[in-house]
């Protein structure tokens, strides 16, 4: 084997492409793949600042201490928010033109995005991805469909999509591992329309409306559904299920736009839980285990800054959905923030949405919080392209946590915790 | 800031953007790897074909796409660069495929100076030719020429070759 200077520098190529590789999480070779990443590590300028830092290293102690001791109530200092990575989908896996709607994980700790390909004229296709680590995602398969797969729930190992059309003719796809879908029968829900997905351990539950009255079903393994009852006269549509502290709970709305939280012990018989509800309420949210459940509250469609308080959406809380709290903290901190998810995900809040003022000139954006009380955001550099408002649903598996923004901006968001 | 905002997406736009970046990707990832290493190339690169993306509408006009994109990570890398002397292309404790990196190499080529380092990894880890490293370095071919033949005596030096 020959071992001059070329041969040597030959055989450095396969060694940087590799190198390249794996530092750009992708499993192609020599390059092939290309991944945008907007975040660089910072890993070299913080060897150069560390220089820079030790130089002054005493005087930097002597502060710390004199700030440490000077300070009247002492809070602990704030973690570092989540260090987030912006990249170019397309480079990752994801079709051109293509939306990405809700993410989910599988039992086996696959991310999973659900979304649609726009073909020429508004010809649309559903898809779905997966990913183990956030950063390289495959097309999953599923059946020809053209209806998106709005929303999930997972019962038993099984992960269910349904779609949401506002028409009867209900949609409901199924999956054990994320990398294949396959259609099933929707016996009893032939006349759903608006479906919302929601379970708990032993069943999956629909809500949306049947002939413009609100209605609900329940199965106990997605294929073979009955209808429920409800206690009180229930509203024009239900959506937003969700099961927290042995209970499902799910928002109602009337024709005449007036919100209602409703509840129901095992999904068969439903009650009106409040008719004191925020206006606008949506996206309601459970993180595992937790007592609360979490939504938000939009702004007005059209609202400006002037109106006075229609602008950027607010944080509430409900501890079983009979009352519900703002979070003041998050609107007071970012008045023109306007999200449209919350995660909860390694120890963090995650939201996000868009910001901006609503002249259009919006960007996708996300907020962070430990505490629900302090709020940071992300940087400038690393918000979505400036645009039309845009929904950025979010997912997390125990390695990486993402967010996505719309066809226009073609922005995924990865955070290595 | 207004006018940098891109016109929306069509989907033209993204056919275009896929075709642009698998005929350049490579070769733009390439320079920039040798021009600033694995750790900060992966970065200047994924800067630079995020900006490509935004900017679509000029580079479509550009003559030397690579070359250009080349500038326009330099820049944007500046602010990482400024404190440091020395480019290491790669972690010298990386083991790649089973294989250790070639430590006495990395190291040697850690003490050319970026022009010379940049020029014999394109030449001769990656295959370029002297007119394609001089398109994309901004430089005329006989620097190049220089640039390959004093790296390539220094890292014979280095590493005790005749």
């Amino acid at each position: 084997m020959t071992n001059s200077l070329e041969d040597r520098l030959g055989r450095l190529r396969v060694q940087l492409d590799d190198a390249a590789d794996r530092r750009q999480g992708t499993t192609g070779g020599a390059g092939d793949d290309v991944v945008v990443d907007l975040a660089p590590r910072r890993r070299q300028q913080r060897s150069a600042l560390a220089r820079v830092l030790a130089a002054s290293l005493v005087v930097a102690v002597v502060v710390l201490v004199l700030a440490l001791v000077l300070r009247p109530s002492s809070t602990p200092p704030a973690s570092s928010p989540p260090q987030w990575r912006r990249l170019d989908r397309t480079a990752i896996g994801f079709a051109p033109q293509t939306y990405v709607g809700p993410f989910t994980t599988t039992p086996n700790g696959t991310l999973v995005a659900l979304g649609q390909q726009i073909h020429g004229k508004g010809q649309l296709t559903a898809k779905a991805w997966f990913s183990r680590n956030g950063s390289h995602w495959q097309e999953a398969s599923v059946p020809a469909d053209s209806q998106t797969p709005g929303v999930v729930a997972r019962l038993r190992g099984r992960t269910f999509a349904a779609s949401s059309a506002s028409t009867p003719g209900i949609s409901l796809w199924s999956t054990r591992n994320g990398e294949r879908w396959t259609k099933i029968p929707t016996t009893g829900l032939e006349d759903a329309s608006q479906i919302m997905l929601g379970a708990n351990t032993n069943r999956v539950i629909a809500v949306g409306s049947r002939n413009g009255t609100g209605a609900a079903w329940t199965s106990p393994d997605g294929t073979h559904w009955a209808p429920a009852n409800f206690q009180d006269a229930p509203p024009s549509v239900l959506s937003n299920p969700v099961w927290i502290d042995q209970q499902f709970v799910a928002l109602g709305l009337t024709n005449d736009n007036t919100w209602s939280t409703w509840s129901s012990s095992d999904g068969t018989l439903w009650r009106l839980a409040t008719a004191a509800t925020p206006e606008r309420l949506g996206s309601l949210y459970a993180p595992t285990n937790s007592t609360r459940v979490y939504g938000i509250q939009y702004e007005t469609a059209g609202g400006t800054l002037a109106d006075g308080g229609s602008f950027g959406g607010r944080l509430f809380a409900s501890r079983d959905g009979s009352a519900w709290t703002e979070i003041a903290s998050f609107h007071q901190r970012l008045p023109v923030a306007n999200p449209d998810h919350i995660l909860r995900a390694h120890g963090w809040w995650i939201l996000s949405g868009n910001t901006g003022t609503p002249d259009g000139r919006r960007r996708a954006d996300i907020w962070m919080s430990r505490d629900l009380r302090t709020w940071s955001e992300l940087p400038r550099r690393l918000q979505g392209n400036t645009g039309r408002g845009v929904a950025v649903p979010s997912g997390s598996n125990s390695t990486s946590v993402v967010a996505a923004a719309g066809a226009d901006d073609r922005s995924l968001w990865l955070w290595r915790p | 800031v207004v006018a940098d905002v891109p016109a929306p997406a069509t989907e033209s736009d993204a056919a275009w953007f896929d075709d642009f970046a698998s005929l350049n990707g490579v070769r733009l990832r390439q320079a920039l790897i040798a021009r600033y290493g694995v750790e900060v190339g992966c970065d200047a690169f994924s800067m630079a074909l995020l900006w490509a993306w935004e900017h679509r509408d000029r580079l479509r006009t550009v003559d030397s796409p690579v070359g250009y994109l080349f500038r326009v990570a330099q820049s944007k890398v500046r602010p990482e660069l400024r404190w440091q002397r020395r480019v290491a292309l790669l972690e010298v404790d990386e083991r790649v495929d089973g294989e250790y990196v070639d430590v006495d190499l990395v190291r040697a080529l850690a003490t050319l100076s970026r022009p010379q380092r940049t020029a014999v990894v394109l030449v001769h880890s990656y295959g370029w030719s002297y007119a394609e490293v001089a398109e994309v370095l901004g430089v005329s071919v006989a620097a190049v020429t220089n640039h390959v033949h004093r790296g390539s005596l220094r890292l014979r030096g280095l590493l005790g070759e005749r």
